[in-house]
């Protein structure tokens, strides 16, 4: 298992069996989502904080490569030139992460804040999303470089694209407002080829996440200060109502337990939900383990055998908890480093 | 512990059935069971085994009671104990004394987190590690803001002025999980850079590799039914707050910084709900950078990044009676760790570096075996020391991961070869108030500090009964980060409480200072405060005699300290313009910038001042200084002391002009 530790700029792997750390990783600051290649061998996370993806080569748990997903700046928002970029040859770097890290140049995060990731069918490209630019880079694997980008109009006063996932031949994307704020968010489809908008959808506040469910043609949305999680069908022009689930309070991260069922973790709630998806209806439950509760769960990623979810608590004490999905029982709980967001699962890795 | 209050205390005491349970210093020197022999005298058999060293098992204290802890609860505003306070934990509670000290006993072994509440105080929360003896708590409690009402089917902005800007919260309607719409509202404001003593838990993102949390701004919000109960948001409601950053942080969180932001759990005793604010201009009153945030339960909330620089600091803890070193205190870096000192009164703690100067606390409990020190056979006290002060030279590293030895450390101040000393002494009845005026020397005049040191016994709200000066107290000071040591200030005549610098002292505009105040002179610091010398403010725009135009008129003015002082040099500045005539129009300005766009108060719409003759005036201030509008938080914090510390400076006289 792999867990993107965003307090302390590591990837962490743990091994499931045991639950002994395999490896620690540096890569950068902040480092959120992760996604995994679809032959298994390499991963990678956004690192939010230093403007660039990690690769982690998942035979050897290690850092392969990272790759900017911006050009490093010239200047600053206001114009000026940021002559150290100059004087240290930034402009060749591959990540902000060798000068603005932790005691080093200020600020410590740097850059347009890289954070939803989806990658090609064909584990060849990137996509992208940024939290302070409205726009989507694509990074061509073969290469390592940047392939295109594609700026987002803003949607209202949605200006920040939180999220990405694919459905059929489009991509759909989530715009957020820049928090604190309760504005509604935006969902937008995009041609996958061209990027190109097709249509967009009013959707809740703080969107935090999307998960397509392509068996189904629907796309789950999880509406963080709206506290539902809304499903929409593949074409939607926003003209109907979707349906939503009324998920705990503070949904966030989504997982796709089976054809029917999907997890929500809710982060405000310190509790789990899970949603039926023939049903319509949503069951939740808190999460605890021999009468402590865990705080602020964020992502989960189902175990190879299909028969628990591994859940990150992410409170400033971290957590990875292992839930059984038949008794719906907390039975492990593996300690991390707080702070802690994504985790993916790599089924058949001997360290 | 010698006896040092004057005849009036003295005689205040006198009035109580026992000097012990006045909870005075009444007894004279060192004797067996003081606190110089508390933890290494083995007077309950713990002799010699100590505590880890540094680590974060349980130590072995002098009185070994297993299961049990004792510990005092005081005001941070006042450095009284607060009697009559609520406290709970592990299964337990209890009600603190007339000294605001309690016990609890048959605790399991392990972390416990307080919870501390009284009527008219935020509630606090202390923490400590349960094992083989009895262990110290110490915990603060601060005064809550001023109940405001609030009708909770409406939308509404409360909020508390303080001169780091306003304190808000803006309701949404019916956003409360309750039916009674008779609502009270008290937001308790609290500046890191003055109080963080008092805030909840211990600000780490913990987990396998702890990170330490730098707190920004924080405050407490209370909501309580017209039964008094306290009610909270509903599960599916949020609000917005709005923080203050206090002016000494400005320059390290522009606006627009995306600061984390954190609740604090009572259920888990810990920093939850992590969510980034950003900081912008306050809505309330428009000038004023706030750190704005979303929050979705109602509790301590604010803003605490993770550190960039740490340092791992070196400290010996020691009896102030006869410097022996004690094992088993408690020591708490802050902002930065807690831990135990080892049999040796060693510790190795984690600081973090920044625009906040760094404080170190070390306290214990101790057992008085023969009644020599308090009076009464048996019985436990706490003693308590305080340094606070910027180490220079020390290695800085990340804020990630335990505090450990530095290869290749100099032998400087907070090194291994040369820790910080704490000494500690007994916590008595007696409180401390002290009110300290930096004021800087301008090249042909020395800078001064004066302090009035008054003492007595706290009455009921916490402040002194009857205060009398104080003499033989022990004061330094010394500029934060510089090279000479800490000067002693000297009290002027016996019996007159005032407390002066050597002639000459150089005392720099812009320059931050810090006081060390040992009340009863046992060598124990009893509490600290730092504030800005302030330099000198002119007038730049407009000057005397000057004609403006109302239309882009900026006032603006220069002040010397911003010469050497550094980014952290920010003094809030009050800027009045009235009118000459008798038309009651002008403006007001109060904020750290030395300029501001000048709006007329009598006019709608943002006008310009109406033509006339105005006049204007300047004053500059850092530290605590109590200004009229404003809640003003006490800036020498400690136990058994309280006080302000601050440094004024004003325009020299007040410039007339015209506005056409």
């Amino acid at each position: 298992m792999f867990i993107s530790q965003a307090g302390s700029s590591t990837l962490l792997v743990v091994d499931a069996q045991s639950g002994e750390t395999a490896a620690r990783i540096e890569v950068g600051m902040l480092p959120h989502n992760i996604v995994v290649s679809p032959d298994r061998r390499t991963l990678y996370t956004a690192l939010v904080g230093s403007q660039a993806i990690a690769e982690i080569d998942v035979a050897t748990l290690s850092l392969r490569r990272t790759l900017l997903t911006a050009p490093v700046p010239e200047r600053r928002p206001d114009g000026s030139t940021i002559q150290p970029h100059f004087d240290q040859g930034a402009f060749t770097a591959t990540t902000c992460f060798g000068c603005h890290r932790s005691g080093g140049a200020e600020p410590k995060y740097a850059g347009d804040r890289p954070f939803g990731l989806l990658l090609s069918p064909d584990g060849r490209r990137l996509y992208v999303s940024h939290l302070r630019a409205s726009r989507l880079t694509v990074l061509d694997l073969d290469a390592g470089q940047i392939e295109s980008t594609a700026s987002l109009e803003p949607a209202g006063t949605a200006t920040e694209v939180v999220a990405i996932d694919r459905l059929d031949e489009e991509i759909w994307v989530a715009l957020r407002t820049p928090q604190p704020s309760t504005e509604p968010g935006a969902l937008r489809r995009l041609n996958a080829d061209t990027l190109e908008p097709i249509a967009e959808l009013p959707i809740g506040a703080d969107p935090g996440a999307l998960l397509a469910l392509p068996d189904r043609g629907r796309i789950l949305v999880s509406n963080f200060e709206s506290n539902t999680v809304t499903m929409h069908e593949a074409g939607d022009d926003g003209l109907s109502a979707p349906f939503h689930f009324e998920a705990a309070p503070g949904p966030l991260g989504l997982l796709s337990l089976d054809a029917n069922r999907v997890l929500s973790l809710d982060y405000y709630s310190n509790a789990v939900s899970f949603l039926d998806l023939d049903g319509e209806s949503a069951q939740t439950l808190p999460l605890e383990h021999d009468g402590l509760p865990y705080a602020n769960p964020t992502n989960a990623a189902l175990s190879s055998d299909g028969q628990s979810a591994w859940i990150v608590s992410s409170g400033t004490d971290g957590h990875l908890l292992q839930l059984d999905l038949r008794s719906r029982r907390i039975v492990r709980d593996v300690s991390i480093d707080g702070l802690s967001f994504g985790v993916a699962v790599v089924p058949g890795i001997v360290p | 512990m010698r006896t040092k209050l004057n005849l009036t205390v003295a005689a205040t005491l006198l009035l109580c059935h026992s000097l012990a349970a006045c909870g005075d210093g009444g007894s004279s020197g060192a004797s067996p069971g003081s606190g110089g022999a508390s933890g290494s005298n083995g007077s309950s058999g713990a002799s010699g085994k100590g505590g880890k060293g540094g680590g974060s098992e349980p130590p072995l204290v002098t009185p070994a009671e297993p299961g049990t802890v004792y510990g005092i609860v005081t005001d941070i505003g006042t450095g009284a104990g607060v009697p009559g306070a609520e406290v709970t934990g592990g299964g337990r509670s209890t009600t603190t004394d007339e000294k605001g000290t309690f016990s609890l006993e048959g605790l399991d072994a392990g972390d416990l987190t307080l919870a501390i509440s009284i009527e008219g105080y935020a509630p606090a929360f202390a923490s400590a590690l349960v094992g083989d003896t009895t262990q110290p708590v110490l915990a603060r409690m601060k005064k809550q803001g001023t109940p405001q009402s609030y009708a909770a089917d409406t939308a509404q902005t409360l909020s508390e002025k303080t001169e780091a800007g306003p304190y808000a919260v803006i309701f949404e309607p019916n956003s409360l999980d309750t039916d009674d719409t008779n609502l009270t509202v008290s937001i308790t404001p609290l500046d890191p850079t003055k109080e963080r003593d008092a805030l909840p838990g211990t600000l780490t993102a913990g987990g396998k590799t702890p990170s330490l949390l730098i707190p920004v701004t924080f405050a407490e919000f209370t909501i309580l039914d017209s039964k008094g109960k306290r009610v909270n948001l509903l599960p599916s409601a949020t609000a917005q707050v709005e923080l203050p950053i206090p002016p000494q942080l400005r320059a390290d969180y522009p606006l627009d910084t995306k600061i984390h932001c954190y609740a604090y759990d009572p259920a888990t005793g810990k920093w939850e709900d992590f969510v980034e604010g950003t900081v912008q201009l306050s809505t309330v009153d428009g000038t004023s950078p706030v750190l704005a945030a979303s929050v979705r339960h109602f509790s301590w909330y604010g803003g605490a990044p993770q550190g960039n620089n740490c340092v791992d600091v070196y400290v010996k803890v020691v009896s102030a009676v006869d410097g022996t070193p004690l094992g088993n205190a408690r020591v708490e870096a802050s902002p930065g760790t807690t831990t135990y000192t080892d049999a040796d009164g060693n510790a190795l703690v984690r600081s973090a570096v920044g625009s906040a100067t760094s404080s170190y606390v070390a306290y214990q409990t101790g057992l008085d075996v023969d009644g020599s020190l308090t009076g009464m056979a048996g019985a436990k006290y706490i003693e308590f020391g305080k340094v606070e002060e910027d180490l220079v030279g020390l290695v800085q590293k990340p804020c990630t991961g335990d505090p450990s030895p530095t290869p290749g450390q100099k032998n400087v101040r907070g090194s291994e070869g040369s820790p910080v000393t704490i000494e500690v002494g007994r916590v008595t009845g007696v409180l401390y108030e002290a009110v300290a005026i930096l004021t800087a020397g301008d090249g042909s005049t020395p800078g001064q500090i004066q302090m009035q040191i008054r003492e007595g016994v706290p009455g009921p709200d916490g402040t002194i009964e009857d205060p009398v000066p104080t003499s033989g107290a022990k004061v330094l000071f010394g500029e934060v980060g510089g090279t000479d040591a800490p000067a002693s200030l000297t009290e002027i005549a016996p019996g007159t409480g005032l407390y002066l610098a050597a002639a000459g002292a150089k005392i720099t505009p812009g320059k931050l200072y810090s006081v060390s105040v040992d009340g009863d002179g046992n060598g124990s610091i009893d509490g600290t405060g730092t504030a800005f010398a302030l330099g000198t403010v002119q007038w730049t725009n407009p000057t005397d005699g000057d004609t403006v135009s109302s239309a882009d008129f900026t006032a603006s003015w220069s002040d010397s300290g911003t010469k050497l002082g550094g980014a952290a040099y920010a003094p809030v500045y009050e800027v009045v313009i009235s009118s000459a005539s008798s038309t009651g129009d002008g403006a007001i300005y109060l904020g750290t910038e030395r300029e501001f766009s000048v709006k007329s108060s009598a006019m709608p719409d943002s006008a310009g001042l109406p033509p006339g003759s105005y006049t204007g005036t300047i004053i500059g201030f850092s530290g605590a200084l109590a200004n009229g509008g404003v809640t003003t938080s006490n800036n020498i914090t400690g136990v058994g002391v309280t006080g302000l510390f601050y440094s004024l400076s004003t325009s020299s006289s007040p410039i007339t002009f015209t506005v056409n």
